[in-house]
Order: C-alpha cells, then sequence, then structure tokens
C-alpha cells in the first residue's frame, strides 16, 4: 500500500519535471533556458 | 602619422581621422571618436595595455592595438 | 487596441531599473555595459492595455554586433507605437548620439532623462525646454531610482502613441549628403510600405549597410547606382560615408550641448578618486589579488565552504544541530570515542588474522574517509584495555543529546519510507538515486547564492570592468578576456559558479572559451581523487597534487592557444573599445534580485534535468543480469550491473591510455555524476581484496596511473557542471562541442602521459611511444601554427 502511494507520487513529481521541460520547449525555450535572457545565444530556436 | 597609442599619458591630443573599416572603426566611432574631438589619455593599465582616456565627457578603455587606428593631428 | 513602448537607451542608462519600475517585473540591473541582450516585455503597473519593452542597451544602430541588430529589428519590423529613450543625463553627449539614431526610424519618440538627481549634485544645469525644442520631442526629467517622473513620461508616451505623427528629424545632414539621400529615395525608396521609414533606409543605404541591401532586394545594378552617389560625396567631403555620417551626428549634438548645457566647474568626482587609487599603476595588481582573495575567501573556503557542509553533509546528510550549538561538544565527543573504537576493533581484526591475542603493541588500520587510503598505527595492550573500558562505559555519542538536532533530508525520507513499509527497490530509488543525486547538486545552492552576492555587487559597482581592465593584457593572448580569471579562481572551489560566473563577460566569444576551458581546473570534489591516486599509484607523493594545477593551467593556456585558431573562434577580433562607467554604490535590491535570479535558475534546473539523469544513472548502477537473471544488485555487486557493462563496452578506448580495464572506465562514468564519485567506486570495485590502495597499484603502473588521473581531471566535468554549460553556452552544438572538445584534449593528454611517461618509468619504447610523440607533436603544430582566419 505504501508503496503504491509512494510509486504514484514519484510518478506524479517525474511527470511534472518532464512536462516542464516539454512545455518550457514548445515556449521556445531550451531545458537549458532559465529564463534569464542576459547573454541569450539564441540556440534554443 | 601620430595614433592614439604614440599619444602620452596626461596628453589632450585632437583626433584626424579614423582609419580601417568594418565593426571596430565603427564601433571606435559610435563610442565618439570622431574627427576632430579631443581625447585625454587618462591611464595605461598597470601591465601596460589597454589605455584608458577621456572622450566626450566620460571613460573609455581602448587597446592599443585598436588605438592604432585612430590617427591624430600634428602639432597640436 | 493596446499600446506599446519600446524602451531604448545606452548600456548603464538605468534603462532596465526604469523597466523594473514601470513593470514592476523582475530584471537584473548591472553597471556593465551589454547587460540585457534580448528584450524584455512587461505590463505597464495598472494599465493592462500598455505593454512595455525592454531593448538592449546599445550605443549606437551599426549593423555590428548582436544587440544593436536586435534592437533595430525590433524597431523596424514590429513597428512599436512609441520609443522612450533614456538617456544617462551625466553623459549628454554620447547619449544624445543614439537620439540622433533612434528619430530616424519613424516612431514617435520621448526622451527621458535619468539620474537628474546625479547631474544636480554635480552642480551641472541642463535646460530641457531648450533641449526639447531643438531636438523636437518632448523632454522630461526623471529618476528611475527615485521613482520621479515616472507617470509623466509614461502618459507623454501614450500620448504621442495614440497621436501617432512621428516627428520628422529636426537633422540636417550636409547638403551633399542630403543630396545624395535624396537621390536614393528617389531611386529606390519611393514605393516602399511605410514612407516613415524612408529617411532611416536612405541614411542606411549611404552608409553602404549590406543587412538594408539585403532587406530591401536591391538588385545590384541599383546597389552600383546608389555607389555612384555615395563616392561623388565622398570625394566632395574627403572621407568615408561612414565618418561623414558619424562625424555630422556628433557634430550636430555638440551645437546643442552648447546651448543646453551648463557644466560645473571641472573637479575630481569621488568617481574620479577611487579610480585613481583602484586603477593606480602600482596599486592596481595588489588591490586586484586582495579583491580576488576576498571573493574566493569567503565564498569558496569560509563561507562557502560551511554552506556547502551544511547542505551537504546536514540537510543533505544525517543531519546538522540548530545554529550549531551543541556541535562542536558532539564532535568532540565522537572523534573520542572513535578513536577508542578503533583501537579496538583493531585488535579484534588481529586475533583474527593471528589466531591468537596480541602479546604486546600490535598495529591496527586506520582508513581516512575522503581518499580511503590506509594507514597503520601501533597501540600497546594498556591503550587497548584503556580504550576498551572507554567503548564499554560509553555509549556512543547521539548528535540528538547536544542541542537541538535537525535530521537531514535523507533521515526524513528514508524513516517516512520505511513507515510506509515501502518497496526497497522504490526507497533505495528514491534514497540512493534522488535524494542523494539531486541532494549532491542543491548542496552547491547556497555557495552559489554567495558567489553571487558578491559577482552581482563588483558588476553593478563599477569595479568588474576594472577588472577587465586590468588583466585584460594576459588573457588576450590566450583568447580570454581579462575577466575570465574570475571564472577561473572560482573554479577552482566548484566548476559550476565558475562557468556561471563567465557571463559578466561581454564577448560572446570570449565567454564560450572561458566556459570551455574553466573546468581544467581542478575543482574541490576532485582533491579526494587526486589524494587517492597520490597516494595509492605514486607511493604518497608530493607532487602529485600540484602537477593537477600545473596540469589544469597548461591545459587553459593550451586549448586558449589552439582553439582561437580554429574556425569555431575563427573572424575578427571583438572591439575592445569598452566603457569605464561611474563607481557608484548599488542598490540592495538590485544586487539581491541579481542572486536570486542567477541561483534560482540553477535550482530549477536540478528539479528537471538532474533530477531525471539521477534516476538514469542510479538504474544503471543498481540493476544487472546476474546469474540469477536480471535483478536488483547489492552495493557489492557493482561489477554486474549495466554501467560495468557499458564500462566493458566502452574500456577499449582506453587501452591507449594504459587503463583499459572496466573499472576505470566504470569509475570515470560515475566520476560524471560527481568528481567524488570515482574515489567511493573504485573503493567499492577494489574492496573485494580488502585492501584498496594495494589492488590499485597492481592495476595502475605510475605510467597508466597518471594517464588514469589526468584524464578524469580534463575530461568533461560532473552532470551539474554539464549543465551550467549547456546554461550558459545555451546552444546544444557549443554544448556538444565543448563536452567534445574537453574529452578529446583529456584523451590526447591521457596518450602522451602514457606512452611518453612508459620510457621514463622503465617500461620502454614501443609503438604506441611513436603515437604519443606524434600527439605531442600535432599539440606543438596547434600552438605554433599560423592563424589563417587573423585578419592581419
Amino acid at each position: 500500500m505504501g508503496t503504491a502511494i509512494v510509486v504514484i507520487v514519484l510518478v506524479l513529481i517525474v511527470s511534472a519535471a518532464i512536462r516542464s521541460i516539454i512545455k518550457a520547449r514548445k515556449n521556445g525555450q531550451h531545458p537549458a533556458c532559465g529564463g534569464d535572457c542576459n547573454h541569450c545565444g539564441g540556440g534554443c530556436h | 602619422m601620430r595614433t592614439l597609442r604614440d599619444a602620452r599619458v596626461g596628453e589632450t591630443v585632437k583626433v584626424e581621422k579614423v582609419a580601417g573599416e568594418g565593426a571596430i572603426k565603427r564601433r571606435i566611432m559610435d563610442m565618439g571618436i570622431t574627427k576632430n574631438v579631443e581625447i585625454y589619455i587618462r591611464k595605461i593599465a598597470p601591465l601596460g595595455d589597454p589605455v584608458e582616456v577621456t572622450v566626450r565627457g566620460y571613460e573609455l578603455s581602448v587597446r592599443k592595438s585598436d588605438a592604432e587606428m585612430v590617427i591624430l593631428k600634428e602639432g597640436e | 487596441m493596446g499600446i506599446r513602448i519600446a524602451l531604448a537607451g545606452n548600456p548603464n542608462c538605468g534603462k532596465t531599473t526604469l523597466f523594473n519600475a514601470l513593470t514592476g517585473s523582475n530584471q537584473f540591473v548591472g553597471n556593465w555595459p551589454g547587460v540585457t541582450v534580448e528584450y524584455k516585455e512587461g505590463k505597464y503597473k495598472g494599465e493592462k492595455e500598455v505593454t512595455i519593452v525592454d531593448l538592449p542597451g546599445i550605443y549606437s544602430l551599426s549593423p555590428y554586433t548582436l544587440e544593436e541588430v536586435v534592437s533595430r529589428n525590433y524597431l523596424i519590423d514590429e513597428r512599436p507605437d512609441a520609443i522612450i529613450n533614456v538617456i544617462d543625463g551625466t553623459n549628454l553627449e554620447r547619449n544624445l548620439y543614439l537620439t540622433t539614431q533612434i528619430m530616424e526610424v519613424g516612431i514617435p519618440v520621448v526622451v527621458a532623462i535619468n539620474m537628474m538627481d546625479v547631474v544636480e549634485k554635480n552642480g551641472d544645469k541642463i535646460n530641457t525646454g531648450k533641449l526639447s525644442e531643438e531636438i523636437g520631442v518632448p523632454v522630461v526629467e526623471i529618476s528611475a531610482l527615485k521613482n520621479k517622473g515616472l507617470s509623466d513620461i509614461v502618459n507623454k508616451a501614450i500620448d504621442a502613441a495614440k497621436e501617432a505623427k512621428p516627428q520628422a528629424p529636426k537633422h540636417r545632414f550636409n547638403g551633399s549628403v542630403e543630396h545624395a539621400f535624396a537621390h536614393i529615395e528617389e531611386l529606390c525608396l519611393h514605393d516602399i510600405a511605410d514612407e516613415n521609414l524612408q529617411r532611416w533606409y536612405s541614411i542606411k543605404l549611404f552608409e553602404r549597410d549590406e543587412k538594408v541591401q539585403e532587406k530591401l532586394g536591391l538588385s545590384q545594378e541599383v546597389i552600383s547606382h546608389i555607389e555612384k552617389d555615395i563616392q561623388s560625396c565622398e570625394q566632395e567631403l574627403d572621407d568615408d560615408a561612414e565618418s561623414i555620417i558619424t562625424g555630422e551626428r556628433y557634430n550636430y549634438i555638440g551645437t546643442i550641448i552648447g546651448d543646453c548645457v551648463k557644466k560645473a566647474a571641472v573637479g575630481l568626482s569621488s568617481s574620479d578618486k577611487i579610480d585613481r587609487v583602484l586603477t593606480n599603476r602600482w596599486l592596481a595588481l595588489p588591490i586586484f589579488a586582495l579583491v580576488m582573495w576576498l571573493v574566493y575567501y569567503i565564498s569558496v573556503t569560509t563561507v562557502g565552504t560551511w554552506a556547502t557542509d551544511w547542505a551537504n553533509d546536514g540537510v543533505f546528510g544525517d543531519g546538522w544541530h540548530l545554529f550549531a550549538i551543541g556541535s562542536a561538544d558532539y564532535n568532540d565527543a565522537a572523534e573520542e570515542f572513535a578513536a577508542n573504537q578503533i583501537i579496538v576493533d583493531g585488535y579484534d581484526v588481529y586475533v583474527e588474522e593471528n589466531g591468537t591475542e596480541p602479546t604486546g603493541d600490535f598495529e591496527y588500520p586506520v582508513e581516512d574517509e575522503e581518499t580511503l587510503e590506509v594507514t597503520y598505527e601501533t597501540a600497546s595492550l594498556e591503550d587497548y584495555e584503556a580504550a576498551k573500558a572507554y567503548v564499554e562505559s560509553n555509549e556512543e555519542p547521539d548528535p540528538a543529546n547536544y542541542g537541538v538536532w535537525v535530521p537531514g533530508v535523507p533521515v526524513l525520507v528514508g524513516n517516512l519510507l520505511e513507515s510506509l513499509n515501502v518497496n526497497e527497490i522504490v526507497s533505495g530509488l528514491i534514497l540512493d538515486g534522488i535524494v542523494a543525486g539531486v541532494g549532491a547538486v542543491l548542496g552547491f545552492v547556497p555557495q552559489i547564492f554567495v558567489l553571487f552576492i558578491f559577482l552581482a555587487f563588483l558588476e553593478s559597482c563599477g569595479y568588474m570592468a576594472r577588472v577587465a581592465f586590468i588583466m585584460d593584457r594576459i588573457f588576450r593572448r590566450f583568447g580570454l578576456s581579462g575577466k575570465s580569471f574570475i571564472p577561473m579562481l572560482i573554479g577552482t572551489g566548484c566548476g559550476i559558479p565558475g562557468i556561471m560566473a563567465s557571463r559578466t563577460i561581454e564577448s560572446d566569444r570570449d565567454r564560450k572559451m572561458t566556459i570551455m576551458t574553466t573546468t581544467f581546473i581542478p575543482c574541490g570534489a576532485k582533491l579526494p581523487f587526486i589524494a587517492m591516486v597520490a597516494g595509492a599509484i605514486f607511493g604518497g607523493a608530493s607532487w602529485v597534487a600540484p602537477s593537477a594545477y600545473f596540469l589544469g593551467i597548461f591545459a587553459i593556456i593550451v586549448s586558449g592557444v589552439m582553439l582561437k585558431k580554429t574556425k569555431l573562434f575563427a573572424g575578427d577580433p571583438a572591439p575592445f573599445v569598452m566603457e569605464l562607467p561611474a563607481y557608484h554604490w548599488p542598490t540592495l535590491g538590485n544586487v539581491l534580485r541579481s542572486m536570486w535570479e542567477r541561483g534560482w535558475s540553477f535550482i530549477k534546473k536540478a528539479g528537471t534535468i538532474i533530477l531525471l539523469s539521477t534516476i538514469v544513472v542510479w538504474f544503471t548502477t543498481f540493476f544487472g543480469f546476474t546469474a540469477d537473471g536480471f535483478r536488483m544488485l547489492a552495493e557489492d555487486e557493482i561489477d554486474m550491473s549495466i554501467l560495468a557493462s557499458i564500462g566493458k563496452a566502452f574500456a577499449w578506448i582506453f587501452i591507449p591510455l594504459g587503463f583499459g580495464h572496466w573499472e576505470a572506465t566504470v569509475a570515470s562514468i560515475t566520476g560524471l555524476v560527481a568528481k567524488e564519485n570515482i574515489v567511493g567506486t573504485l573503493g567499492i570495485i577494489y574492496s573485494a581484496s580488502g585492501d584498496v590502495y594495494g589492488a590499485m597499484n597492481a592495476a595502475f603502473t605510475a605510467a597508466s596511473g597518471f594517464a588514469f588521473l589526468a584524464f578524469n581531471l580534463l575530461c568533461a566535468p560532473c552532470f551539474a557542471a554539464m549543465g551550467a554549460i549547456k546554461r550558459e553556452m545555451n546552444s546544444a552544438k557549443w554544448f556538444w562541442t565543448a563536452i567534445g572538445y574537453q574529452c578529446g584534449f583529456a584523451w590526447v593528454i591521457g596518450l602522451i602521459s602514457y606512452q611518453v611517461g612508459k620510457v621514463f618509468t622503465g617500461e620502454g619504447f614501443t609503438v604506441g611511444t611513436i603515437f604519443g610523440i606524434a600527439a605531442i607533436c600535432i599539440l606543438i603544430y596547434g600552438i605554433f601554427r599560423k592563424d589563417k582566419y587573423k585578419a592581419n
């Protein structure tokens, strides 16, 4: 039972991490982009 | 032909023209080093390069190799 | 309908401070030319209809730098409704130069004179009414820092945008230049869609701006026709087109300044006085050394180490004492107990090995926690009796009995998982994989924050520009910038903040070169590994550790000189014509905001990409095919893991370097997670024999051992540092170039170390030695060959 809860939480966290990377990508951001545009080489496009 | 490279610290010089072409020349001119402007040589960096000058009321740091492109008026 | 207002102005004119004040958005303000490259947007406070766009700080609208191109493309292609041109009142002359160009793009302009408080303090007077009259646009005095005149300037900009009637620039060039403009307009600009842009295009075509020629799609015939007009004008004025335009702009500004500005008597400003000392011929270098030592001492050795130890051993370790109360007492007690325990254990080991009890003095092993080095000490029977009595009468000290003990995250998570009765595979993943991996990376966060406070301060107060001024001469030779010194110094502590510190370097090429070479310097995590190699393979020779630093410095210099001449870094050198901004005291808010923004992006990364990679690494380390099928492995079964299989598959790469066995390969791979892992992995792999150092000594010769050391010091850094490289390069291509170069260079140095080293260590001259010598020749060629991309 405990295992199931922990696995579900883990899957949620991991999918949230993946989703945030994908979302950032769709917004034209690279996973390497922290939104700080100083010296952005534009390599993300 | 005397260039900004040859100017001594403490000297005030007048620019004849900027030689060369392209990005470096344009950048030097954009920063206010144009014909007839007066430049005061403030100091040289501790290791001998670059040079700090006062031009149009502010401080500018120029490498000696770039300063060579700035040709000065003679005898002033 | 929404209104878009663009903010344009020189670097350091306070434009970003104004942007923050108007929008409440978070953005860094630095006293450093070129802090923003991309523009940023924000809604004007309280009015959703009004969008404010922050353009990069620029000196001109020339086509030569990225910032300038970004800004002018925005103005020409996106056509904002109005432009607020921010001007530094203390430096009107150079700032108005940009104004003359902005007024030509055919968009309503209002001018904001910033830093009026400083102007008044200096005793200067600016007649804004007269200025407004002369240049033909509204002029407003503001102080972005003190929130003065802000609503006034925005309202004027909104009014101008609504009216939508751009003022024609009042400035006219020399008659023959205007004549050439007229010709150009007639020839190719009479039918362009937006007639407000006509003047802009004709000036740019006169300047032979290739980007504009391309954009308008002019035929070769038209271009050569224009060329004739330009040349006749150049002949008449005896100068080239660009010089004519620039010179005339500044002459025009000169007349305006004469009418509108009254300068107080020139004396030494306080900024001048500070600068006299800080960049003094004799004092500059000692002061620089002192400043660097302070930054290093505080952010790496003292506060940084406390913070990192607290984060690594406390928050992501067993736990810590609140406010460190009781910590010292506990450490004393624990140390004393451990010292006694070790004698008792040593006695038992003796009995086990010899079958009898020692009759007199006996030796017992002591293992160093960090380097796994085993030394032997001698104890007498009296020592043993005393130790035994101590261990029996005292219990092992419990940290919870001293002060307020806060357990670490792994302990809390472990307890939670245990109480939930979680499957051991899942708890292994969470504890050994995620918490350990992400924790190791997050452990650097406090140190990074401490460092970024310093960097932000040095940047905004104006000293960073002087660092470049002082150090430029040395670093330029290696294709680096004067400011590369800071990343490399910081890199001796940890490569991650080192790489991140590189962003204070404004030239793109210098910055990339710095990022590629910073991690060659041995960081703190590599020290246990260096000590291990020195102890196990070189019998504790004292030259090994210094040689690691020399190797790092050598790698930076050689790489700098070689890479400078390659196609990657080809092209005209970036001009080092840099403004030295006046010193000023930065506001606390700006420094903290800068620290937070930079640190936060690092934390975010630990939560996403690093989280995912730790899961993968954990899986490959703890799973493998055994005699009884695919299953989870115990810690000492690493030789059956997927990682070991990968190591076996790639071990051949290191045969020429003398350590083509899977053990060394796997250690190098786990070193990618964190360099201190190399020690741990080797410890596990070689522990079967009971003597890690002895087993390592047998596995490596002096030559192959040094090759192993050299390769692991120079190859790709740990994942967290690679993440920082990726983040700072901001380009997949450059990221892989950097990693590939580092690994390739490390391999070549390893090859030379082994193949040439063999000759000196008495292993003889072999075919491989010829390859080693050939590699040296290639390096020498790379250093001394002619730079064919150099313009002159």
